[in-house]
């Protein structure tokens, strides 16, 4: 009864938390964007690829750079013009090719997030000797792709994204051996220490752990196995990281009408020890004490009875 | 005069401490699992992750073997209450915990081989037993293989309800396990009832004390 009268509280008062709408652009700028970019995907999509029949166009090279227009339209740069990152040399077909590399990085719109990643990076295992070169920001972050996890209808969606970005160096001994010569360390017999590992891998990313614990939130500095969080109670407590990682962008949402500490993780995972009720909590506080008050006193009782009887007999 | 009787057969007793000693075990991991804050935790987490798991399956495989031997001695009656004295069973518990025992009387139902529990302890069994540890079980089965339980339930996480359920019924075990010890000091002595827990005798001294029992 006490079970299903909390779920059915907890069913009635808590809403799924809902996604954060991206800014509104005007109707008018958004078809000049489209009208755009739609020039550029009559080469560079999946879908048009196959009949596309132009001279001058090497589709063997071309195959490399297609771009997927639905995936590319929910990413983080759907509303921007191609042109604005492939600047020179590519509004003419075919491109110059002197101009090719002239892709305009990243830095030149987010300036200040890049002086802040770059720091943080600096110290991040990926900006070791050797491989710090082969970094940018796309080798983990495609720029046609990536959707920041506000913007993702859930964070398991968010999960999914960024443990994909990591697997496909990590999870891949072609990837990984074009970055470094080092081996490839087994992931399934390093993460054996994590209890029920795939649960684990599909409800929080990689970087929950594998950022600085202190600092608490997420950082573009990646650590290794050695410094990486292996305290559970990070996680799993009140006061879980989570709240500062994953769930950041939601937590405004939260509701704790019901009881339930941390609700917004409820509603994607249940989490020992982060996602505990507090009226179920103190209820059963209250009984514990009634018990063994009932207990002490009824024992106290026995005993001064007992000792009055005794004196009695005497 | 006292008279004696063997009531508790050796595998019932050896059963009962062992899941004994299994409850204590998975209440104080289950409790520092469940609170994970304090600033001295009961048990540090991963610890208290591996005995709540090796407790869980022992108690229940046990239980497993509590219900065959429950069956196959025969013991499973004494679990069952005599409906027609179940008020007058329950009163007369009631008034002996109440007002009784406060005056020195003896306990109104002495166990014998025959009837070894009164009617307040063949109830509270029958549910523990046969209700509250299946329950603990399938939920505590669920707990275990998570990616078996639904992805979700209620717009939430599938684990939710199978988490409260587990947590109810392991708060109600726990305060029965009080109430348990509490009532083990109640029979015709304080001890009494370890006593025969240990060594399976049960120890009658009623005919010494100065009461009539009903």
């Amino acid at each position: 009864m006490v079970v299903w009268a909390t779920i059915g509280l907890v069913f009635l008062t808590t809403a799924a938390v809902a996604q954060i709408e991206r800014k509104p652009i005007a109707p008018e700028d958004l078809q000049k964007i489209q009208d755009s970019n739609a020039k550029c995907l009559e080469c560079h999509s999946e879908a048009s690829f196959d009949a596309l029949d132009r001279p001058n166009v090497d589709k063997e090279k071309l195959r490399a750079h297609l771009v997927d227009p639905s995936v590319y339209e929910d990413s983080n740069h759907g509303r921007v013009e191609c042109l604005a990152c492939h600047v020179k040399g590519f509004k003419e077909t075919p491109h110059v090719e002197k101009d090719k590399q002239q892709i305009n990085w990243c830095d030149e719109c987010h300036t200040r997030k890049f002086l802040r990643i770059e720091m943080q990076f600096d110290e991040s295992v990926h900006a070791k000797d050797g491989i710090k070169d082969k970094f940018t920001c796309s080798t983990c972050h495609d720029p046609h792709v990536f959707q920041h996890e506000m913007y993702l209808s859930s964070p398991r969606k968010a999960v999914q994204q960024d443990n994909t970005m990591c697997l496909q160096c990590h999870d891949s001994e072609e990837r990984f051996a074009l970055m470094t010569k080092e081996a490839r360390p087994d992931l399934a017999a390093k993460h054996e220490w994590l209890p029920n590992n795939p649960l684990h891998w599909a409800a929080v990313r990689c970087v929950e752990c594998h950022t600085p614990a202190p600092k608490k939130v997420l950082s573009h500095e990646i650590v290794n196995a050695e410094k990486a969080e292996k305290n559970c109670v990070a996680c799993h407590s009140a006061d879980s990281t989570l709240r500062v990682r994953l769930y950041r962008h939601l937590v405004k949402e939260e509701r704790n009408e019901v009881g339930f500490i941390n609700s917004v993780i409820l509603n994607e995972a249940y989490v020992i020890g982060a996602t505990r009720n507090l009226y179920l909590d103190k209820a059963f506080g209250i009984v514990a004490a009634l018990v063994i008050g009932g207990i002490s006193l009824h024992s106290l009782l026995r005993i001064i009875s007992g000792l009055w009887r005794r004196r009695r007999n005497d | 005069m006292t008279e004696r009787s063997y009531i508790m057969p050796v595998w019932l007793r050896l059963w009962h401490w062992v899941n004994a000693l299994l409850m204590v075990l998975l209440i104080l991991s289950g409790a520092s699992l469940h609170f994970t804050d304090p600033v001295v935790p009961l048990i540090r987490f991963d610890v208290a992750r591996t005995v709540h798991n090796v407790s869980g399956i022992a108690i229940s495989v046990l239980y497993i073997a509590f219900l065959i031997w429950n069956s196959a001695s025969g013991n499973l009656r004494q679990y069952l209450p005599n409906l027609k004295d179940l008020v007058s069973g329950l009163n007369e518990q009631n008034a002996y915990v109440a007002l009784g025992i406060f005056k020195g009387a003896p306990p109104p139902v002495s166990p014998t081989p025959e009837v070894k529990f009164n009617v307040l302890q063949q109830i509270t069994y029958l549910l523990v037993m046969y209700v509250a540890m299946p329950l603990l079980i399938i939920t505590g089965i669920a707990f275990f293989f998570p990616e078996l339980a639904p992805a979700q339930l209620f717009g939430m996480d599938g684990l939710l309800p199978i988490a409260v359920a587990h947590y109810v019924i392991g708060f109600l075990l726990t305060m029965f396990l009080l109430g348990h010890i509490y009532m083990g000091t109640m029979g015709t002595t304080a001890t009494s009832g370890f006593r025969m827990m240990i060594t399976g005798w049960h120890e009658d001294h009623a005919k010494e004390t100065e009461f009539e029992r009903p």
